[in-house]
Parts: C-alpha cells; structure tokens; sequence
C-alpha cells in the first residue's frame, strides 16, 4: 500500500510565542511594554510603595517642593503627591481595564451577532450603534453626570457606551469576512450549533484587531477620567485621581509648579506607553502589515 | 448493493436580491436556480462522481446533500429516512453519517485549533462521552497515515497533503457511512493527489465507506469513481457508469470535456477544440436545450424544444435531442452530430 | 555557447538564496536555461520546486532577502540583467519581457477600465490617443473579444474570467515583447477554458514571434504547447530537452515518476495510484549528495556521496543523474 507513507515527516515547527519575540526585537515596542509595566507594577504595588498615606495631612508643610521624604512634594493640604500619584493610578487603570474590558467583551458579542446573525439583527444593532457614536463623548457625559451625580460607576458607564460601537463594528466586519470560510463550513457540516461556531471558531480568529484597539484605547479613557475629575466631575475627594491632582496643581500653580508637573508625567507616560505598545502589537499581529522576513 | 442515498427531483434556489430592492426593480422572480431537477442514487460501498465546471452547480448540490443549503423542492432519502421536514435533532442524528471534505485542504481546518482539536472536534459537538480522548485522536491520524507528531501542530504548518490526511481524519471520527468530497485533489501536487486517493480507497474498502465525489478533474474521476454526472447549469446532462462514458460520452458537452482535457503526450496534440464560447448565465439560462449556445452539432430542434433526461442506452441517460450512438449497439439509438 | 542572436534569454549558474531567520534557505542551485528566439520552454515543477523565484530572479522582482550569487548571470538579448541599472530594468520589464499571471481576478485593476489599462501600457510610445485605443482595441479583437472597441470603456468585473485572462494576455502583447512569461495561466479556469486560453496563447506568440517561458505543474498543458521542457525539483534543473525526447525518453527517476503520477497518462482504470514516497529535502539542510537520492528507488553508491553534475543524452537533452553518466 503506498498511501500510507506521508507526503511530509517533518512538522514545520514555529518558536512558542514567536510574536512576542518579535515585539521584543522592536525597540519602540519594547520602550511601550517596559512603561506599561512600569505603571501596573506601581499601580498594584501603590500600598507597599508609598512612603505615606495618601490621605494623611500634614499642614505644616503645604506646597512643600521634592525632598527625601516627600519625592514630588506635597499638595495645598500637605498630603504626599508621589503617593497619590501612585493610588492615582490605581483609580485610572481600575477605569480603564474594566470600561475599556467590558466594551471589549460586549462589542465583541453584539458584533459577532450582527454579523452571524441573520439580516433584520444586523441592521437593528447597526443603527443602534451608529446613533450611539453620533454622541459627543464629553457631552453624553456632562449630561449623565448631571442625572446620576459624578462617581467612578458613571465614568465607566459612560466610557462603555461610548465605546462599545467602535469594538461591535470590527467584530461585526472580521465576522463576516470569516463567516464564509470554509473551516466555517467544515464545522457548520459537522453539525456544530451557533454558540459554538461563534464562541470557539470566531472569536480566537477575529479577537486579535480588539486586543489592539484596546490597548490603543486605555490612555484614551484614563485621560477621559483625568479630565472628568478634572473638572470635579469625576472621583469624589479625598480618592486621588491624576485629574484632580492637576486641578489642585493648576489653582496654586502661582505657589508651586510641582503639582501639575507630578499629575501631568503618569499621564504622559501611559499615553506613550499604551500606544507605543498599541502600534507595535498590531505590527506584530496583523498578518496584512507584516514584513518579509 | 443496497442503495444508501436517494436524490430525487432535488431544486435548489438562491435569492439574487432583498425583497425591497425586488419590488423596487420589479423583478418578476429575483431568484436563480443552481441545482434543477436532479435525481440519483447511490449504493453502499460505491462512489457516484459529479463532474462540471464553476457555476454548473455541483458543489450546491453537494451542499445541499448534507443540509447546508436548503432545498426548495425534491426529495433526499438516506439509508431509507426522507431527510425533507425532518426537525432539527433528528437531522442531527442522521448527519452523523454523512460527512464531508472541503476544497481547500488547508483553510477548511479551524486556523487556531490544533490538529487534536480539529479531529476530536465532532465529538464534542455531538457530544459523545469518551470519545475526546487523545488515544482516539490517535487512532484517527493512525487510520490516515499521519503519526502522532502531528496532533499539536497547527493547520498552517502543514503541507497541502498533510492538511488533507487531516481533513479525512476529521470526517472520519463519527463513523459515517457516506463521505462528499468536494475536490479533493485541488491544491494537491501530482505525486501528493495518489497517496490522498489511495488512502481513500483503502478506507473506502475497510470500512464500506461510499462517496460522492464533486471534481472537474476528469483524468481523476475516471480512476476511482464507479458511475457519473455530468453537470452543465445546474442540470444533470448525462448519467451512467463511468468506463462507459469515457469509452463513448453520449451527450455532446460530455464529449467537449473529455476533449478539452490536455493528454500529456506531445505526439496527441490537438489541432482543432470541440468547445467554444463560456457557460451562460444563471441569471438567463438559454431557450431550447441550454447547451446549444456552445453545441457544435445545434441544429434547429435545440434552440427551440428543450430535451429531457431519457435513457439512451442501458444504465446511460442524456439529455440531448440527438446522443452520440453508443458503439456497443451502434446504429440503434440516435443518430449522432 | 549558442548563437547569441538565436537566444532570447540565456540564464546561467543561476543560485538564489533566501535569509530567513531560520537560516539560509537554497532556493535555486546552478541553474541553466536557454530560451530560443520562436519557441515555447516549459517548466514543470511541483509546489517548492523553485518556479517562481527562477522567474521572479528574470525579472529581478525578488524579495530584499533574496541573494544572487556572483557567478550567476541571466542574459536578455546580449544585456545581463543582473547588473542593469534600474531605470534600464523599467525598460525592459513590461516591454520587452512581459508576464501573464495565475489569476485573472486579481491581476487588473477592479477601478480602472480596461482600456485606460491597456492605453497606460503604451505611455512610452509617442502616439496620440486615438491611436493608442485602435491599438488597444485591435489587441483585444486578436485576443477573441467580440466588440472591442466599445468593449474598451468597461470594467474588469464586468467580463468573465475567461476573458479576463484574454485581456491580461492582450496586455502582456501589446508592447511586442520578445519574451512572455506565463506563470500557471489557466489554473483559475475551467478546462474547456484552459483549452482555449491555451491555443490563443500559442496562436498569438507564433504571429507575434514571441519566446515563451511557460510555467506549469500540469503535464498536459506542457505536452499541448512546448518546444522544450525544464524539470526542476528542490531548486535544481533536474532534466531538459525537447519535448518529444523527455516525454518519450525521460532519463531522470524524477521525471519518469512524475510522468507515472499523472492519472491522465495512465490507459488503464486503476483504484490505486503510482506515488512518489517521501519528500521534498528542507532547502536549509541540503542532503550531500544527489538532491533527490533520499526518495530516488534507483540510488547507488555514488547518489549519496556527491552531486551528479548535468551529463548529456543527446544534443537537445541534459539531465542531471549518475546513471546517464555511467551509462
């Protein structure tokens, strides 16, 4: 019998985790991914780091600039800035994984069923999303705040709605793009049932461009909660935000510079960081960017 | 041989626009016909090819075998149960017999699954206890000629032939007693295309498996399927054992493939193509016998009357007004271009 | 060495490498071809075997990992080149040597009509507009387009792909190159279309006294139009020569199993078909001696201790085995 010799012995193997690799050889990726962790490492880590309790008063030393004991100074009520700084960034990230996590889920969900499902849900859920992103972000956002009252709950309500639609619309294109398919086919022959095409074939084949908007995305969101809190609309003190670090340095910006320069880098570095990482993902995953090698 | 699947005056209809956009345009019928008014059967342990080019409809027909497109009319009978109005569970047990293997070896295999994954996969669907261990992936990949090697790679890191060992795997893993595989040589190398048809044909006698083979590769069909269709806008023009139809085709399209295959052997060149033009339009199929626009032997009768699917000679059917005469009872039916 | 003026294209020692990271992959070894001026060379190969990058390398398309090695050369009537500058290579790619792809879908443009397409063709030749549609348009009617001059101000997506393929053939021909390269032509069609688009082909380049290099993994279509065939397996020429002597007389193991594959060269029905075992080496780790030795049922001694150089069968076939040597 001759058709038991195998065209091909040998598997071509590929390196476990060749992307990350890849995302390692690039430089501003890894310059990203070292920011990125820098700032969940300190937001984690916020209770061991900070030399003091972020709520803790000490009038005697008001607007005190950087010393050995307070490294970013102090704010208008003596509390220590690098401390809030780094519950600061407990708050930002806490918004943005969760909003920005759970816009990621729900997008990926209603897209997928836009598109796999039949015509009349499709067009239903498009002009859902569509009128949603007709919204302006910041004034969906006053007006919410001013029905419910400012709370980290509403920011990340707000940021979800807003945000869904983009996700819902990527999932809903990659869908229908691989719906036809014939590994689809192939399982659809097999007798596969709907949540189980979607939930194990779809989804790891159309989640990679999600991952990358959404990393994209957190600097975009802690800069929204930086700016709501900013405007008092965010956090209620004494929780620290960056946004409201920023509005304390910026009305006793005459006393001292330190406040907005200590609120302003965490900003700054995430945005970097976030994006860097962002761009150099995409790179790495999307087949259609890639290089020759 | 008991007869394991009948086809019987099976239509199959696409819609080509919405319903607004119909009434908008006033279309009288926005819907085209891909498979029409075919019947056949096919016996345990045999192997029934579909022959045709793109858009002759047989890959629908196909499809349409194992409920992946529906039916407008007609009836399918597997191993005896009338599969039309069946509910969804029973269609389920029932499918559990039919398998089928897609064109493209690779892209038909879920690109982020495992090989282990892709052939316990049936399994799970139809969840059946005990079956997902790696000891029957195993014998899977055994029964196909692949070593266990194989079982944590993924399918892009397979060779075309590979990837089609692992796709009969696959079919395989539910014990089905019919197998539609739609091209299964496409993509394949030369030397590749024999070890996948030989693995066929072994399975095909260990197991009693039957197949439904859907190809345009006729040097191929002719090798390992037992009778014919041939296919021409979604209809079936000529039916019947396929040493009989290589030996002396009936029906003048028939004649027009066998001839436009290339014979490797440079002293057999051609000077002159028996086809000319392209396959029509689902959209407007011709009047009369819907060859006849390509037919080199039309005459007047085609291009008005419509011939039917009659039996020419036994266990052969065409359909033309005027069959090539088949040489074993020459002189007796028909009269030839 | 031939005649320089009977040769159209002359390529020679030709080995390309690729750095991967991998390693470096030895995709082409001392490669020989001659094209003939008037005749049509085949190159039958299966997937791996080297088709394109020998292609792409005549046209010097290939990619930016790609290395040529010195003692290479691809000669183009009496011009090398590998070492032509590139506003020179602009010249002779698409006028002097042009291509017809594998896929009619993909190879025009979907936005542009076709005869802005082939009217763009001809932006180097000092002509008016008017005239460069009639060209266009006559192209098209010798490429069997019915109505081609109105046919001119349609879309590609508005004919068959049949006919797509005619157009991109009409396009290759337009500048009456000196060579055509067709890479797998008809593999995207239907047989009776391959039939046709096959006998256009060899119609068009006898009137228009175009070379041919003809790339194809189906035996049929090599046998239906070549002068001369090229075997290549794993990078390396394995035989050539005329195309009655290798279908006929085929020296090489390679090539007679290849031949014995083809279900259509087989008379009689059979369940179960011929095969060659085993498979193509990994061009990164190249066995010693003969590239196809490991799968070869005829090897002996020498197969596995050097290369076999190219040994002569007669003046118009070469292959590349001990046995001819020995013989």
């Amino acid at each position: 019998m001759t058709d038991t010799t195998p065209s091909d012995v040998a598997i071509r193997r590929e390196p476990r985790f060749a992307w990350f690799r890849q995302l390692l050889r690039d430089p501003l990726g890894c310059f990203g991914l070292v920011l990125v962790l820098l700032i969940i490492f300190s937001a984690i880590g916020a209770d061991l780091i900070a030399p003091h309790d972020y709520k803790a008063l000490d009038v005697k030393s008001r607007l005190a600039g950087p010393s050995w004991d307070h490294l970013l100074g102090t704010d208008n009520l003596g509390r220590d800035t690098f401390s809030r700084i780094l519950h600061g960034g407990q708050i930002a990230l806490y918004v943005a994984l969760v909003s920005v996590g759970s816009s990621l889920l729900l997008g990926l969900v209603l897209g997928m069923l836009a598109g796999y499902g039949p015509t009349w849900l499709d067009n239903l859920l498009m002009w859902f999303f569509d009128s949603v992103r007709a919204f302006p972000v910041i004034m969906f956002a006053l007006a919410v705040i001013t029905v419910v009252g400012p709370s980290l709950e509403t920011i990340i309500f707000v940021v979800i709605v807003t945000t869904t639609p983009g996700y819902a619309r990527i999932a809903r294109a990659s869908t229908l793009a691989t719906k036809n398919t014939e590994f689809i086919l192939a399982e659809r022959s097999l007798g596969a049932g709907v949540p189980r095409i979607m939930f194990s074939h779809l989804v790891p084949n159309i989640v990679q461009p999600l991952l990358i908007l959404a990393s994209m995305d957190i600097p975009v969101v802690i800069t929204i909660e930086a700016g709501l809190s900013f405007l008092g609309l965010g956090v209620k003190p004494p929780t620290p935000s960056w946004g409201s670090i920023l509005n304390d340095g910026y009305g006793f910006i005459r006393n001292t510079p330190w406040l907005v320069i200590a609120g302003g880098i965490p900003l700054i570095i995430t945005t970097l960081g976030f994006t860097f990482l962002g761009e150099a993902l995409r790179d790495v995953l999307d087949p259609k960017l890639k290089k020759e090698r | 041989m008991p007869e394991l699947l009948n086809v019987e005056g099976l239509r199959v209809r696409f819609r080509t626009a919405g319903v607004v956009k119909s009434l908008i345009q006033r279309l009288t019928d926005p819907h085209i016909d891909a498979v029409m008014q075919v019947s056949f059967t096919l016996n345990e342990g045999e192997t029934f090819g579909l022959v045709g080019e793109s858009g002759s409809g047989k890959t629908t027909l196909g499809r349409a075998v194992i409920g992946l497109v529906e039916m407008a009319e007609g009836s399918i009978t597997f191993n005896g149960t009338e599969l039309r109005g069946l509910d969804d569970a029973r269609l389920r047990v029932i499918r559990r017999h039919v398998a089928m293997m897609f064109q493209d070896p690779v892209a038909s295999l879920s690109p982020r699954k495992t090989v282990r994954n892709i052939i316990t996969e049936p399994f799970h669907i139809h969840r059946i206890p005990g079956r997902q261990s790696g000891r029957d992936a195993r014998k899977l990949l055994n029964l196909v000629g692949l070593h266990e090697g194989f079982l944590g790679a993924y399918p892009h890191q397979l060779s075309g032939g590979q990837a089609r060992r692992v796709g009969v795997a696959r079919a395989l893993a539910l014990e089905p007693r019919l197998i539609i595989a739609d091209e299964p040589t496409a993509g394949l190398d030369v030397s590749v295309q024999g070890e996948i048809l030989n693995l066929m044909n072994r399975l095909q006698r260990e197991l009693g498996l039957s197949y439904l083979i859907i190809t345009h590769n006729l040097p191929v069909v002719r090798h390992v399927s037992d009778r014919l269709a041939i296919m021409y806008l979604g209809r079936f023009v000529e039916t019947g054992d396929t040493d009989g139809i290589f030996a002396s085709p009936a029906h003048p399209y028939t004649l027009g493939l066998l001839a436009a295959v290339p014979e490797p052997d440079p002293d057999k060149r051609r000077d002159k193509l028996e086809l000319e033009g392209e396959i029509p339009s689902l959209m407007n199929r011709p009047r009369g016998c819907e060859f006849h626009t390509r037919c080199p032997f039309a005459r007047e009768k085609c291009r008005s009357e419509a011939p039917v699917l009659r039996t020419v000679a036994p266990g052969r059917m065409a359909s033309c007004h005027f069959p090539f005469p088949n040489p074993a009872e020459a002189g007796t039916s028909g009269s030839g271009g | 060495m031939n005649n320089r003026h009977d040769t159209v294209l002359e390529v020679r020692d030709l080995s390309v490498d690729f750095l991967t990271g991998r390693g470096t992959v030895r995709a082409l070894r001392h490669v020989d071809l001659t094209v003939p001026d008037n005749r049509i060379v085949g190159i039958v190969g299966e997937s791996g075997c080297g088709k394109s990058t020998l292609i792409n390398s005549v046209l010097r398309l290939l990619a930016d990992n790609a290395v040529v090695a010195k003692s290479s050369s691809v000669v183009f009537k009496g011009r090398d080149v590998l070492a032509m500058s590139p506003a020179d290579l602009r010249g002779i790619r698409g006028q002097e040597i042009s291509m017809v792809f594998q896929d009619p879908m993909t190879a025009l443009n979907p936005v542009i009509s076709i005869g802005t397409q082939m009217t763009d063709i001809l932006y180097r030749l000092d002509m008016s507009m008017a005239d460069k549609r009639r060209l266009a348009a006559d192209m098209l009617g010798q490429v069997g387009i019915p109505d081609p001059a109105r046919r001119l101000a349609d879309y590609p997506h508005q004919f068959s792909g049949g006919m797509r393929q005619r157009i991109c053939i009409a396009m290759a021909l337009m500048m009456n190159p000196g060579l055509l390269i067709a890479d797998e032509p008809t593999t995207a069609l239907d047989v009776t279309l391959e039939a046709q688009i096959i006998h256009l082909m060899k119609d068009l380049c006898a009137r228009f006294g175009c070379s041919m290099l003809f790339v194809s993994h189906n035996l049929g279509l090599i046998a239906e139009l070549c002068d001369e065939v090229v075997v290549m397996y794993a990078g390396e020429v394995v035989e050539q020569g005329e195309v009655h002597d290798l279908f006929h007389r085929a020296q090489h193991p390679y090539t007679r199993m290849l031949l014995d594959c083809d279900p259509a060269r087989i008379e009689e029905k059979r369940r179960d078909l011929p095969t060659i075992s085993g498979s193509v080496p990994d061009l990164i780790d190249l066995p010693r001696g003969c590239i196809f030795a490991p799968r070869c049922p005829e090897r002996y001694a020498p197969c596995s201790d050097s290369a076999p150089a190219t040994y002569d069968v007669n003046a118009v076939h070469q292959v590349r085995c001990f046995k001819v040597r020995d013989a």
